[in-house]
């Protein structure tokens, strides 16, 4: 029997040691190229894009002769059996396989095609910039955890010193009786904090390798990033930015090609009365599919075009819808930073009070100096909640110029064009 | 023959007066863009005469390309021309550049349009379209390159 429970307990170690985890030293410039390569989400979009890309080609080649054997026959049949209507009505059914180049409607969803790709490599933009933000912002709110914790540990250390002078000296009734347990007590608390701080960070490791495409359960070793001169930083002006943020804005400029496009699908109905076109607008021309396209010159022809017109009419306050969302994000964002500006200089100072009064408790305990239990726990909360404080200033400030940049694709943003020209050339 | 030539005349006058839209066209929006330069920081007029400049080239680079009979007139018309007259008159120098690019530069954000930046891409395009004739013309002229 012991026998047998040593070669289970020998296999089970042996299995913990032949989990080998992958420990991954990743840099913050590395986070954008991992991303933009490994990230799931931007993989699948560029294959959408690669297939608004095709349905040009569709389109483009829907415009030559087709040969349709059904049609050919049914045709035929209306031709000989219809007498001179069914002569017309099958004449024009043929014209469809046959010269379909001949069909406006056609050529309108060639023109369609075109700017719903182009739409999308917008869209393909607006995401990849979106996904390498979010892992950015990741990265930095890791490195301000591992922070926090840092000095969650080195607050454990001093109040374990503390812990230990006071116990010494309830023993020999130099203290008040129970001052030890309370520090024990802001020590279980700290446990609980770091345990917390460790859960989280194991959390957002993981999810950011899975932003970048890399094997569940991989450690990531990150790299601390260079800090900006916080005490030259100034002020940011809102309108400097406006004009930038609307003019890269992937997300206006893709309502700018479905307004354009919606000028192609008007077009479309009004000559629908010389025929249809059975081409596909693709996935991004799915908001056009429901407009009302009237097969011949009936009375509902006039109302068709009415709808389209409405159309771009919806389209049009959407976009002014995006641009004004565009606007609000940019109006916070300045707010935010400058509001940091200011923080950050009494936020510094609030964290060296702080620190100078715990100091002064601390020398005073050792003195022998009786001192009000909560007092010296205020004391250490307050030094931890002034260090959290001016690292959370810090890294917003980081994350606040990391979101201007993507709001005016500046910085690593900008090499969202060259990942949409790689796509251009891309064939599968 | 009279006829022929009475025929002619105005068409070779139309495809005058076609080129010479194209020139004037990019050369107001160039002058426009002169003007407010040093008008700075830029408000969002300021940066619509900019982009409005740079767009032009690139719209009429794309409108030549498409249409082949224009361009032909157009390589025809400059075949005549000063072209270091015309580059003058069409292109930004690069001193002037180097001085937008400067001001809309802030807090080292790049705060204008990006065809700014893609100057030299957007004028090489242009270039490309016209004649090889015409291209080769152009390198002897500091103005143009």
């Amino acid at each position: 029997m012991k026998k047998i429970v040593l070669s289970i307990v020998l296999l089970g170690t042996s299995f913990s040691w032949g989990q080998s985890i992958e420990v991954r030293p990743i840099t913050l410039q590395e986070v954008a190229l991992k991303v933009a390569e490994g990230n799931y989400s931007i993989y699948q979009n560029s294959l959408r894009v690669y297939q608004a890309k095709e349905s040009i080609t569709i389109a483009r080649m829907n415009l030559l002769p087709r040969l349709n054997l059904w049609n050919l026959a049914s045709s035929a049949i209306e031709i000989f059996a219809g007498g001179p209507s069914g002569a017309v009505a099958g004449g024009f059914s043929i014209v469809e396989d046959i010269a379909p180049f001949l069909v406006p409607a056609n050529w309108f969803r060639v023109g369609q095609n075109k700017l719903f790709y182009q739409a999308d490599l917008e869209g393909y933009k607006a995401l990849w910039s979106n996904e390498v933000f979010t892992a950015k912002a990741l990265y930095h709110h890791i490195l301000l955890d591992n922070s926090l914790k840092e000095h969650v540990l080195k607050s454990k250390k001093e109040l374990e010193e503390i812990h230990q002078i006071v116990r010494v000296r309830e023993t020999f009734g130099g203290s008040t009786q129970g001052i030890s347990q309370e520090i024990k007590i802001r020590l279980l608390s700290l446990d609980e904090d770091l345990r917390s701080l460790n859960v989280l960070i194991a959390e957002e490791e993981g999810y950011l390798a899975y932003l970048m495409g890399l094997p569940a359960g991989t450690k990531l070793d990150l790299a601390p990033v260079t800090m900006p001169d916080f005490e030259e930083l100034t002020y940011l002006n809102y309108d400097d930015f406006e004009f930038r943020a609307l003019d890269v804005s992937p997300e206006v400029k893709q309502f700018d090609y479905f307004i354009q496009a919606s000028s192609l699908a008007k077009k479309e109905i009004s000559y629908a009365f010389l025929g249809a076109s059975s081409v596909s607008r693709g996935i991004g021309g799915g908001i056009f599919d429901s407009l009302p396209t009237q097969l011949g010159l009936g009375f509902g022809h006039s109302a068709s075009i009415r709808i389209s017109r409405t159309q771009k009419e919806i389209l049009k306050i959407q976009r002014e819808a995006v641009a004004e969302t565009v606007r609000t994000q940019l109006n916070q964002l300045i707010n935010s930073y400058n509001l940091d500006v200011d923080n950050y200089r009494n936020q510094k100072l609030r964290v060296e009070l702080a620190r100078e009064n715990l100091k002064l408790i601390y020398q005073r305990i050792q003195f022998g100096e009786r001192i009000d239990s909560l007092q010296l726990i205020e004391a250490s909360r307050n030094v931890i909640d002034a260090d959290t404080s001016l690292f959370s200033v810090m890294y917003r400030f980081l994350n606040s110029e990391d979101k201007l940049a993507r709001l005016i694709f500046h910085g690593d943003y900008a090499k969202a064009q060259d990942a949409t020209k790689i796509l251009q050339e891309v064939k599968l | 023959m009279k006829s022929l030539l009475l025929l002619l005349i105005p068409l070779h006058s139309f495809a005058n007066t076609e080129s010479i839209t194209i020139l004037n066209k990019i050369s107001s929006e160039k002058a426009s863009l002169e003007n407010i330069i040093s008008v700075t920081p830029y408000k969002i007029e300021e940066h619509k005469v900019i982009k409005k400049y740079f767009e032009g080239i690139k719209e009429q680079s794309n409108l030549l390309q498409q249409n082949t009979k224009k361009l032909r007139r157009f390589n025809t018309y400059l075949a005549e021309q000063d072209l270091q007259l015309i580059c003058d008159d069409i292109f930004l120098s690069k001193e002037k550049w180097n001085l937008l690019l400067n001001n809309c530069t802030k807090n080292r954000f790049f705060l204008c349009s990006e065809e700014v930046r893609a100057y030299e891409q957007i004028k090489d395009d242009f270039k490309k379209v016209l004649s090889l004739e015409i291209q080769n013309r152009l390198k002897e002229y500091p103005s143009c390159l």
